[in-house]
């Protein structure tokens, strides 16, 4: 079974911008959201803030430079 | 019933039995914060919702398929019918905490949840709510139950994807300015066949977006669950806050920074933002409409920043740039958010009008902003050069008109123009007849509220835009809340469907020849 097969996967892999990356931000926004309630405001967790907020605009420009 | 209503009454029911999951889900917030009381009121607020919607949808599940005047139909009366029963976790919630049955262990009341046992008010907060206004019943947003805080922030949110939805699947027509997904062919090699991905995939950018929010807004130094609440608010461009003075609370201009990029977000045509997370960054300046959008933002923040600092409202230019970028950005996106406080008695009548415009305006048509849209108002502006340069023109030339990147022949532009005017025109009536109604039964005078407090107010509301001068508030005449709460509904649906509903409804009734 590859991850698209998987329910909510699947789904978040067929609507998105045929981006893997984007796909798991969308995956990956709870979980690190439910981070940053448990941990409260840390190092880790305002690097794992801004390792997201990155990753974004870091592949929008790669993208966009790519094209 | 009519074959027509069948299809209206069978696809309402199934938005409101999306509505009462919408509640179902929620009952998770008051278990995390220890409001166990608020679960019964939530419970009982999906199941009204889930029965008349189930009824609803299996005794009409043979009507016709959903045409274009079906889906006219069913966003007015849909956005009536969650607005009322999207009322229900107010209502109840209040009245939970007044009987303050023992077994519950409910708060004190506080006069704000109080306000609440009104029906009227909750109607008024969930109209406001899903049509992304943000004017509010509450007169101190603070002290509200942590579930009627994400009750305001959700139904915004949902409401927010709604109206993309609407503009850029149902109401999408030429010279509306909305670009629909499916007919983006040209620019896109993602082809979507049908709404129903269409929607999926606004939902999947939406999401993201509101992830990347919360981020950025916790990053700038907001608490986690203001964060969660205002990203959801700002994306949408709806403005209700978790707290008493909107952003102005948390005194910082990082946050104030911040906010702006979210609402500009959600002032940015969707498909755009869908072009653009597949790499077609071009889009945001080869894109017509969202050029204006920077455009207008840029003009508009300069325009009252020049105006603030020369009226003295503030003493340092950073600070009449700080408060008039997002004070005019808040109004042109339609969000409502809030830093200079008193905006009513503060700022002089030329800012106000300023960011009257802001709000009239609106930005770019397939976001979640309310106004008449920026394309409506430059097609109007290119009709009038073009109305005008035609008389240096022989009769017989042939002429085409550039309007959103597209060329147009002159039949095609007129429609255009025909159009843009009508919807003017009617958001200019409507608007005047909310100022009527108002200055007739609010006090006037030094201790009253004068034209432009009124022409401000309900500018806001049928701009779905939420900032207030003062006047919204629960000790409102019940007059006064259903005259904004209609000038809300029909500034939200851009007039047509909702006259569209009208003439139905009139037909039927054989009022109407």
């Amino acid at each position: 079974m590859t991850p698209e097969e998987l329910p909510v996967v699947g789904v978040v892999c067929e609507f998105g911008a045929d981006d893997h990356l984007f796909d798991l931000l969308v995956l990956a926004g709870p979980p690190v959201i439910l981070y940053l309630a448990v941990a409260g405001r840390s190092v880790p967790s305002e690097a794992a803030a801004v390792l997201y907020v990155c990753a974004f605009l870091g592949n929008v420009l790669y993208r966009g430079l790519a094209r | 019933m009519s074959t027509q209503w069948g299809t209206v009454a069978r696809d309402l029911g199934r938005m409101l039995q999306a509505l009462s999951g919408m509640m179902f889900v929620s009952v998770v917030v008051p278990v995390v914060w220890g409001e166990y009381y608020a679960v019964p009121a939530l419970v009982l607020a999906g199941l009204l919702p889930f029965a008349v919607g189930r009824s609803l949808s299996w005794r009409y599940r043979d009507a016709p398929a959903t045409g274009k005047l079906h889906g006219m139909m069913i966003a007015a009366t849909g956005w009536l019918l969650v607005g009322a029963f999207g009322s229900l976790p107010f209502l109840f919630v209040s009245w939970t905490v007044a009987l303050d049955p023992s077994v519950l262990a409910a708060p004190q009341m506080t006069s704000t949840l109080a306000a609440f046992q009104n029906p009227l008010n909750g109607f008024f907060e969930s109209m406001s709510g899903f049509t992304g206004t943000g004017l509010t019943m509450a007169a101190h947003e603070n002290v509200l139950p942590a579930t009627l805080q994400w009750w305001r922030s959700f139904i915004e949110w949902v409401g927010g994807v709604g109206v993309i939805v609407l503009t850029t699947a149902i109401l999408a027509r030429p010279g509306s300015g909305s670009l629909t997904l499916y007919e983006s062919e040209a620019r896109s090699e993602k082809i979507h066949p049908s709404v129903v991905s269409t929607v999926r995939t606004i939902w999947w950018i939406f999401i993201l977006f509101t992830f990347l929010s919360i981020l950025v807004l916790w990053l700038a130094g907001m608490p986690l669950w203001d964060a969660i609440n205002h990203a959801m608010t700002g994306l949408a461009t709806g403005g209700f806050s978790v707290t008493d003075h909107s952003i102005a609370t948390y005194h910082s201009a990082l946050v104030d920074f911040a906010v702006i990029p979210v609402m500009v977000l959600g002032s940015i045509a969707f498909p755009v933002h869908y072009l653009m997370l597949q790499g077609d960054l071009k889009n945001l300046y080869t894109d017509a409409q969202t050029r204006w959008v920077f455009g207008f933002f840029g003009l508009g923040t300069l325009g009252l920043a020049v105006t603030l600092l020369g009226n003295g409202t503030y003493e340092s230019a950073f600070e009449a740039v700080r408060y008039g970028a997002f004070q005019f950005v808040s109004a042109a996106s339609c969000t409502g958010f809030q830093t200079a406080g008193s905006l009513g008695q503060t700022w002089s009548p030329e800012a106000q009008l300023l960011v009257s415009l802001g709000m009239v305006v609106g930005a770019a048509a397939g976001s979640t902003v309310g106004g008449i849209k920026l394309v409506r108002a430059l097609t109007l502006v290119e009709g009038i050069r073009f109305r005008i340069r035609g008389v240096f023109y022989p009769e017989s030339a042939v002429r085409h008109v550039r309007i959103d990147g597209r060329t147009l022949s002159e039949t095609e532009a007129a429609h255009e123009f025909e159009e843009a005017a009508i919807i003017a025109f009617l958001w200019v009536v409507f608007l005047l007849v909310g100022v009527f109604v108002l200055l007739a039964v609010l006090p006037s005078g030094p201790s009253g509220y004068s034209l432009a407090n009124v022409l401000f107010e309900v500018s806001s509301a049928q701009g779905n835009v939420g900032l207030s001068t003062g006047i919204t508030g629960a000790a409102m005449s019940p007059i006064i809340k259903l005259m904004l709460t209609f000038n809300m509904w029909i500034g939200r649906l851009e007039i047509i469907p909702v006259l569209v509903l009208l003439r139905r409804i009139f037909n039927g009734a054989g009022l109407y020849a």
